[in-house]
């Protein structure tokens, strides 16, 4: 059966013309050691490639981290988790409809430009600002989004803080952002504050560092993904 | 008329569409050297169909450059972003310029810095939700 329809969100514009495009759901994968660095690859078969994170630990975080292992240090792709965390990859997939039910719209070509069991990555927040002052604590997004669906974050810009503690010897922590997020009611909260922190070698002058106040995170739908 | 745009397996009762699936989209992509700091101008009809939202991948392969932090005794291999992104979206114009963050490059006794060689280039997605 083929309907002739206008999509058209809240605003009234039109969200679905010839022209719409969306990246898809690719795969979802768990890392499960935590405190250790692990390596994320690309999909490099596609252009763009988004990776959101969850984990239905409170308090996690993603820290990138060096891998001085080899020379030259590759720190490009080294993160440091500090909880179990699923992770969820979009990428810019072809619009190829497979068997079964699902809705299909195809742009006046013919061409298919959505598809519903591709899994459109589905934006739900857009949270950006500044933190004031990276020497305190932040909450900086607290939201109850829509109860019973699943939440990732996608981090960009992230504030950052090293620290060596004064009082506690040789201990060095990383100051940013840590999140929960709660598949039961919906809750997604976003604090700044320490992260992680470990054996960092006796202090040799600064006591911080400023890194940067910056924030960007995307917060994603992957209900069901 | 106004329909709920939700769609159900008629089998399982499934649901296979809900009207929050179409409102991404993703409208273009713009790659920049990895230490461009120029002020860059992009326009799109798009940005006013929705909230307009950019995003760069986290330092990860192929994306972000990354800085990485060692104490001088032991390593202490965290690592930091260099520089943000400042991104004013203003009607169909968006503006975007990398703000480097050099204060902490060689800064002794502060963190040492390491880089690659071969830095990729950071690839900036825009679209709107």
């Amino acid at each position: 059966m083929v309907i002739k329809a206008k999509i058209q969100n809240k605003s009234n514009a039109v969200v679905v013309d010839r022209s719409y495009r969306n990246l898809s759901f690719n795969y979802v994968y768990e890392i499960t050691k935590t405190n250790t660095s692990q390596i994320l690859m690309d999909d490099v078969q596609y252009l763009y490639n988004i990776r959101s994170f969850y984990s239905d630990q409170v308090d996690f975080a993603i820290i990138p981290y060096t891998d001085m292992s080899s020379s030259p240090y590759h720190f490009y792709n080294c993160f440091l988790f500090t909880q179990p965390t699923q992770i969820y990859v979009f990428s810019d997939k072809d619009i190829a409809p497979k068997t079964g039910p699902k809705l299909v719209i195809r742009n006046d070509l013919g061409i298919p430009i959505f598809c519903s069991d591709m899994k459109p990555m589905r934006v739900v927040r857009h949270i950006t600002g500044e933190i004031a002052d990276l020497g305190s604590d932040y909450v900086v997004f607290n939201e109850v989004i829509e109860a019973g669906r699943k939440y990732a974050v996608a981090p960009c810009d992230m504030p950052f803080r090293l620290w060596k503690y004064a009082d506690r010897g040789y201990e060095v922590g990383i100051h940013t952002l840590f999140f929960t997020t709660n598949s039961a009611t919906g809750q997604v909260t976003i604090k700044y504050g320490k992260a992680y922190s470990e054996w960092g070698g006796p202090p040799l002058g600064k006591s911080w560092v400023d890194v940067g106040k910056r924030y960007s995170v995307l917060i994603l739908d992957v209900t069901d993904y | 008329m106004t329909i709920c745009m939700r769609t159900r397996d008629p089998v399982t009762g499934k649901l296979i569409v809900r009207e929050t699936d179409f409102l991404t989209r993703f409208l273009f992509a713009v790659e920049i050297p990895w230490n461009d700091r120029d002020i860059h101008t992009f326009s799109h009809d798009g940005f006013t169909s929705g909230t307009p939202f950019f995003h760069i991948k986290h330092i990860g392969l192929g994306s972000w450059n990354g800085f990485g932090e060692w104490s001088g005794m032991s390593p202490m291999p965290l690592a930091y972003l260099p520089s943000y992104f400042d991104v004013k979206f203003n009607g169909n114009i968006v503006t975007l310029q990398q703000v480097w963050v050099a204060e902490y490059k060689s800064n002794y006794p502060g963190p040492y810095y390491y880089k690659e060689s071969a830095h990729p280039n950071i690839t900036v997605i825009f679209g709107v939700y």
